[in-house]
């Protein structure tokens, strides 16, 4: 009996053995030789030219953090710190260069008639109100503007740190806040002159005959001419990408990521650079460019003769309103 | 002459108001640092 | 002369945010407002990194190229800090810098931001060292005491290593070396234009 116990117990023993063995061999052959913890890692050269951009997760709420890494923010320094100067420097300096030699050479357009000494009425209090606080806003927009740009490299070597700093952060104020002043005006002249600014076939003919500025020929035009109706639409649509754009650079983050801010920097500096240029050429030809012309916003009234030299359908057709401002007599014959 | 007044007062008024209507929105510091973007809120 | 650096070994760093609370407590940065975070690519994923960011100290910092009031300043160590009271919290740096380091702590007006707040990689400011007006605008400024920022000093598992570029190129490339892999040092090409072969 003890005999064949203990065989079995040798077998059970033996087979046991087999048994372990047997299973020992494959678990160590599943065993790599060795283990490369990068193999499925993430790398950032591959981020980068995916999306230019690395992104992931973090643990605090702000989550413009989770952008880890997002190269595009160099390119648009240079565009700042560079294109936008160029561009600025050409369209104004360009311009007001510009400006200069045509003042020299066509000088201002006058009354050829001479003052008759009549005067009749072209804007009213309202409209006059509107264009000046609009116009005061953008003169304050436009330099504040300009200093963020340009003041580092012109003002900043003039001044001490400290002073820089204490008029550009005033600057930045005025700039914030007298935009909403600023929008209030571009709806308000949207609404108040778009039913006369619409194009027709009177503006083709007056920017044919010259406008009256390139020549002597006084071109007839209704109560704004081709130019004015352009300054009208540069100042709605400019002044509404100056809003748009303005807005979310006030509000950051409200809705877009730092990319968002960075195309609205772009659009807000491009568009104004542009949007002052222009404006430099409305302000020329308001004042100095125009015998009579400014007293238009500026008082409000214009000389007969002014009216008939420059916008003579206009003339006709307030004296056909009879609004008793413009007298009959005077509309014996349109101007040539 | 005088509408370029008006329009200087109305422009330096509307910014003062804009100003004092915005900051009474503004966020407690607490509730601010702990949101992303501009903090707005009632 | 040292050019200070950051390195964040990404194989390493198990995202347990030391750094981040080492830096916060250090310069009593206020509440909610991280000079430096933790953020982990890939999260849940295979091959899950975590990296710890901050101020990279750039060559040719964007930021201090944008800044319209050239509030910016390179240290011979070539630190990158700036000053509280020169920069009028414009926003512009946060625009330029890849990296997402400029902070604005203080609330303003609607979107206004007060003046811009970053790492200073432990250098405080342009205040007279380890003043009291220096800690309260910039934090410690433990470089004058010839210490090493305190991010990498407290961070648990050495992946965070701050110190002279060389050097800690060296000390990654080692490790890289005899564990035998290393995803790289991140943010060093957009930072140095140079990377650490590995």
């Amino acid at each position: 009996m003890t005999g064949l116990l203990t065989r079995v117990r040798f077998v059970a023993g033996a087979l046991a053995l087999a048994f372990i063995v047997a299973m020992a061999a494959p678990v160590s052959a599943q065993q790599p030789a060795s283990v490369n913890p990068t193999a499925s890692a993430v790398q950032e050269q591959q981020l980068l030219k995916e999306l230019n951009k690395i992104q992931g997760r973090g643990t605090i709420p702000d989550v413009k953090s989770y952008v880890l890494e997002h190269p595009a923010g160099q390119e648009w320094q240079h565009f700042h710190t560079v294109t936008l100067k160029w561009i600025g420097a050409v369209a104004i300096i360009g311009t007001l260069g510009l400006l200069v030699i045509f003042y020299l050479v066509r000088g201002s357009v006058r009354i050829e008639r001479g003052r008759s000494g009549i005067k009749i009425v072209r804007f009213t209090g309202f409209e006059r109100f509107v264009h000046w606080m609009t116009a005061v806003c953008f003169v304050v927009m436009a330099l504040s503007g300009l200093n963020i740009t340009f003041g580092r490299a012109l003002l900043l070597p003039l001044l001490a740190p400290e002073t820089f700093t204490a008029i550009s952060e005033l600057a930045k104020y005025f700039h914030n806040y007298l935009s909403f002043p600023f929008t209030l005006g571009v709806v308000l002249i949207l609404f108040m002159w778009i039913a006369g600014n619409i194009p027709n076939s009177v503006d083709v003919e007056w920017v044919k005959r010259g406008g009256g500025i390139v020549g002597h020929d006084h071109p007839p035009a209704y109560r704004f001419n081709a130019g004015q109706k352009a300054i009208f639409w540069i100042q709605v649509l400019g002044g509404t990408a100056m809003v748009m754009s303005g807005y979310v650079l006030i509000f950051p983050f409200y809705g877009t990521g730092v990319a968002g801010m960075e195309l609205a920097e772009m659009v807000h500096g491009i568009v104004a650079m542009l949007y002052i240029a222009t404006m430099l050429g409305h302000i020329y030809i308001g004042s100095l460019g125009m015998e009579g012309a400014f007293e238009a916003m500026g008082e409000g009234t214009v000389d007969l003769n002014w009216a008939k030299e420059h916008h003579s359908l206009w003339l006709e057709e307030e004296a056909v309103r009879g609004s008793g401002e413009v007298p009959r007599e005077a509309m014996t014959r349109p101007a040539e | 002459m005088k509408s370029f007044i008006v329009a200087c007062i109305a422009a330096v008024l509307l910014a003062v108001i804009g100003s004092f209507a915005l900051s009474a929105f503004q966020e407690s510091a607490d509730k601010a640092f702990s949101t992303t973007s501009v903090r707005l809120g009632a | 002369m040292a050019r200070m650096k950051f390195l964040c070994d990404a194989d390493r760093c198990i995202e347990c945010n030391a750094c981040v609370t080492a830096c916060k407590n250090e310069h009593e940065v206020p509440w909610g407002i991280n000079r430096r975070r933790v953020v982990t690519i890939n999260d849940g994923k295979p091959g899950e990194r975590s990296v710890s960011m901050a101020c990279m100290h750039c060559t040719d910092a964007p930021c201090a190229a944008v800044c319209p009031v050239d509030a910016f300043y390179t240290t011979a160590d070539a630190v990158v800090l700036h000053s509280k009271d020169i920069c009028i919290g414009c926003g512009y740096c946060f625009y330029a810098c890849p990296f997402g380091a400029p902070q604005y702590p203080k609330v303003g007006n609607f979107g206004s931001r007060g003046k811009m707040d970053k790492c200073t990689f432990c250098a405080g400011g342009p205040e007279a060292d380890n003043s009291k007006e220096e800690y309260e605008k910039y934090g410690a400024n433990r470089l004058a005491e010839g210490k090493l920022p305190l991010c990498a000093e407290m961070c648990s598992t050495k992946s965070l290593l701050a110190g002279d570029g060389d050097i800690i190129a060296q000390i990654y490339k080692a490790r890289v070396i005899r564990r035998g892999y290393g995803s790289g040092a991140w943010g060093w090409q957009t930072a140095y234009s140079e990377t650490i072969a590995t």
